[in-house]
């Protein structure tokens, strides 16, 4: 393609995207529909402005591989054992049996028996896409019907590696090989020679990953560049997932692989918060050019046949969902959004289809017979929703006599992010830890995470004054953000971009001092504490008892100075904030000393124990009290001494 | 009419015990109660003294509800009372702070009423063990009511637990709106031990 060609084709689909997108997700359809009306709307249905459909397709298909490897990613080795049961059990039943229902039905209208087969099992999976954003949208995936939505997807995403191993099987043997000619050597390689040479491939990629690619990073992430990190990720991706293609695996496997291998390391959030953004994009790209290439001629010629195929695809996976969802005791409200939301088929069958159809697993037509079903059930996933969340839903909890119990919260872990674990941090966050409170730990100082890794403890590499980061942390869902880095101004940047971004995140705040505390709090910071308080007064407290002071009256010395401490400091927080306009840093600084030392004098009594004393002892008191000199005499020699003090520093 | 109750709650470890959970949600549901927290407003034990009189000066009705510890209060209570009432304070002729107020003791015992007995595994009657409670209130010039007594809590089952809750709901809301005095309640050695002759 010439440069205007491609420029003009870019821009054609971009624009495409881009208009139709925002669209879908304000009817609260979501973007994969989106995706695919763009493309129907520009392809040769519409305004014919598409151009070669193939290649963009085949260009984008890296995003489908960037998918697969953000999915191993985020895949948490605990969480998948934890589901295992609803993984397996419900995932491997419902694919296990859509595929046979599905495999059965083509059979039933005359397809031939190992082409059913591929047809049924590419139908049984169901669009990863749609059905986590619309039930992330929804707010449902926390809850128990969501999670069991999400098992089986993640089954489903897992179970797309050995179908692309079976595929194979089901085609022609020389289309195969016919398609395997780049491999060259493989050719030459009896199938179990082969079935060693990926086996040690998977093995060297396991290796590869556990043992070479974090140093790799780390010495990466000493350029402090964050377009070269990006770009060093982007060589993992491609340079694994081009050398499983050589092994005669696909490219979607090999990615998942790698993303798996790097989800125990330090730059997984960083990993996920840098590619996500162009995995969405490129995944879009692919959409786009899926709705191009749908084939509304088969649409217009057998429309009625395609409304059967349509409506039997979807009755017969909603079918096999209830019965896998009754199988497995769900509740029946979680039953109705099971089978709703996983009924369509998904993007897979694109992905699979064509490489299907390239080792002639499945015949031209039927390909395109299969897109574009697919891409009519995917379109309509958006109204079966709402069917289901005004008719179904309400009838179902309806029904229910008792008080229907607020659904489990199944929170990920990581309900609290401390960003910064470096002498602040790391006593909150060992706190919190002893108490099993699930942290997650963002730091940015290489060395800092070397040495804590090496004592065992998980932290996340990040530049942790972006948004993105914070996001891929879990900042939307998390509890609370503690903010325990050492610099002033970074501290500032983090409250400001957690207000805004994350406006229910409650921030727990390091301040270097009051100036910067009453800062933070007038950023809206929930707590804010004085890196300095607690030590300083445990250290008061310490050199009374060395004085001879009895522990526990020292101790509650300490703390009634505590409490009447922070009760100046919220009363001069509001005079900070009127001075702050004017005069100069040195002049508030004083003036706020000045203050806080004639309070101090001034209320002197209010910082001395009164309890368990004689009535003599407290009229004495009262005669001490009202012997202190004039305001203006003690302004006059605290003048003189917070001068002297401050120039001293 | 109605009288302004306080009740002055102490528990330290709150999240471990289903019964007085269930209590708060009692106490909860009920208008023209305060509830006084002291293990949440006193973690350190420093408890000023000041806001407490401050506090105290504005209800009729001062209810101390807690878990017998030892036969007597937990630590935190026994710490406000030390420090809250002072004998001068509450006997400083007629501005004596607390004069004419009611206290009554709500309290939870594990064992059943039964073992409170000269022969009973504790000895003496659930009555003298609150002989300290009750002095304490005479000479802060209070009356003294009856104690509400939610017993046998270490084998209650959760029907037995909320019949308590509920009958601790009844005397609530009687002493609130004053269909109880203390005329009908002198004779009782437990303020629920007959909650239907009440007629709450």
């Amino acid at each position: 393609m010439s440069h205007f060609a491609i420029f003009s084709v870019l821009f054609t689909y971009l624009a495409a995207a881009v208009v139709m997108v925002p669209l879908t997700r304000y009817l609260g359809l979501g973007s994969v529909i989106g995706y695919l009306i763009a493309g129907v709307a520009i392809g040769p249905f519409g305004l014919k402005m598409s151009g070669d459909v193939n290649a963009i397709q085949h260009f984008s298909e890296f995003g489908v591989v960037l998918m697969m490897f953000l999915i191993g990613l985020e895949l948490k080795p605990k969480k998948l054992w934890r589901l295992r049961g609803p993984i397996l059990g419900m995932g491997g039943a419902q694919v296990f049996l859509s595929s046979l229902a599905l495999a059965l039905a083509l059979r039933f209208l005359g397809v031939e028996l190992k082409e059913s087969v591929a047809l049924g099992m590419m139908l049984a999976l169901s669009s990863t896409a749609i059905v986590l954003q619309s039930l992330s949208e929804k707010g449902l995936l926390k809850r128990s019907s969501g999670q069991n939505c999400f098992s089986v997807l993640l089954f489903q995403d897992i179970i797309v590696i050995p179908m692309l191993i079976i595929l194979p099987l089901l085609g022609n043997a020389q289309a195969e090989k016919a398609l395997e000619n780049d491999a060259g050597w493989i050719e030459h390689l009896s199938s179990f020679e082969h079935a060693g040479v990926v086996f040690g491939a998977v093995v060297a990629v396991i290796l590869v990953g556990h043992y070479c690619v974090s140093p790799f990073l780390r010495l990466v992430t000493r350029a402090q560049m964050r377009e070269i990190f990006i770009a060093a990720a982007l060589l993992l991706v491609v340079g694994i997932a081009a050398f499983m293609e050589q092994v005669g695996l696909s490219a979607a496997l090999g990615s998942f692989l790698a993303g798996v291998v790097l989800a125990e390391s330090e730059f997984r959030h960083e990993l996920e918060a840098n590619i996500e953004p162009m995995k969405g994009l490129l995944l879009g790209v692919f959409f786009v050019s899926v709705g191009a290439g749908v084939d509304f001629n088969l649409l217009q010629e057998k429309p009625m046949v395609i409304l059967m195929l349509v409506s039997g695809l979807i009755l017969i996976k909603m079918l096999v969902l209830l019965a896998v969802g009754k199988l497995f005791k769900m509740p029946i409200q979680d039953l109705g959004l099971f089978g709703f939301a996983l009924a369509q088929a998904g993007e897979f069958a694109f992905v699979i289809g064509k490489y299907a159809q390239q080792i002639d697993a499945i015949s031209e037509t039927n390909a395109d017979l299969m897109i574009l079903v697919v891409a009519l059930s995917m379109l309509l996933t958006p109204a079966l929703l709402w069917v289901h969340d005004r008719v179904i839903s309400p009838y179902l909890s309806g029904n229910r006599d008792q008080i229907t119990l607020p659904e489990e919260d199944i929170s990920p872990e990581g309900k609290v992010i401390i960003t910064g674990f470096g002498r602040f941090g790391q006593i909150v966050g060992r706190l919190l830890l002893a108490n099993n409170v699930p942290l997650t730990i963002l730091e940015n100082d290489p060395q800092q995470i070397d040495l804590l890794r090496r004592w065992g403890q998980k932290v996340f590499y990040g530049d942790v004054t972006r948004a993105d980061l914070l996001e891929a942390a879990g900042a939307a869902d998390a509890d609370l953000l503690v903010v325990a880095v050492e610099d002033m101004d970074t501290i500032s940047t983090i409250v400001s971009i957690a207000r805004e971004k994350f406006p229910n995140l409650k921030i727990m705040a390091r301040a270097r001092d009051r100036q910067h505390a009453y800062s933070l709090r007038e950023k809206g910071v929930h707590y804010v504490i004085r890196e300095t308080l607690g030590s300083a007064i445990d250290m008061g407290i310490s050199c009374l008892k060395e004085l001879g002071w009895g522990a526990y009256r020292a101790e509650r010395a300490g703390q009634i100075f505590k409490g009447h401490d922070e009760e100046s400091f919220n009363l001069l927080a509001d005079l900070w904030g009127d001075e702050k306009s004017y005069g100069s840093a040195l002049v508030s600084r004083r003036d706020d000393l000045k203050q806080i030392l004639l309070a101090d004098r001034h209320d002197k009594s209010l910082y001395q124990d009164t309890e368990w004393k004689s009535s003599q002892e407290a009229e004495a008191e009262i005669v001490e009290v009202e012997n202190i000199e004039t305001q203006e005499v003690v302004e006059g020699i605290l003048d003189r001494i917070t001068t002297k003090a401050l120039g001293e520093n | 009419m109605s009288r302004r109750i306080l009740i002055i709650g102490a528990h330290p470890a709150l999240y471990r015990s289903k019964f007085h959970q269930q209590i708060l949600r009692v106490i909860g549901g009920l208008e023209g109660i305060t509830y006084h927290d002291l293990y949440e407003e006193y973690p350190k034990f420093i408890i000023n003294h000041e806001k407490e009189k401050k506090l105290l000066v504005s209800y009729d009705v001062i209810i101390f509800q807690h878990s017998l510890y030892w036969y007597s209060a937990p630590a935190l209570l026994k710490e406000w009372m030390d420090v809250v009432l002072i004998y001068d304070d509450l006997n400083d002729g007629a501005q004596s702070l607390l004069r004419g107020k009611f206290w009554m003791s709500a309290i939870s015992i594990g064992s059943p009423l039964e073992d409170f007995s000269r022969h009973g595994v504790h000895g003496y009657s659930l009555t003298e063990f609150m002989r300290p409670f009750e002095q304490t209130a005479k000479l802060c010039q209070m009356q003294w009511l009856p104690p509400f007594v939610g017993s046998g809590l270490k084998t209650a089952t959760e029907i037995e637990m909320s019949q308590i809750c509920e009958a601790y709901r009844r005397v609530l809301i009687g002493l609130r709106d004053e269909l109880l005095h203390p005329e009908d309640l002198s004779g009782l050695t437990y303020i629920n031990q007959d909650l239907a002759q009440l007629n709450i």
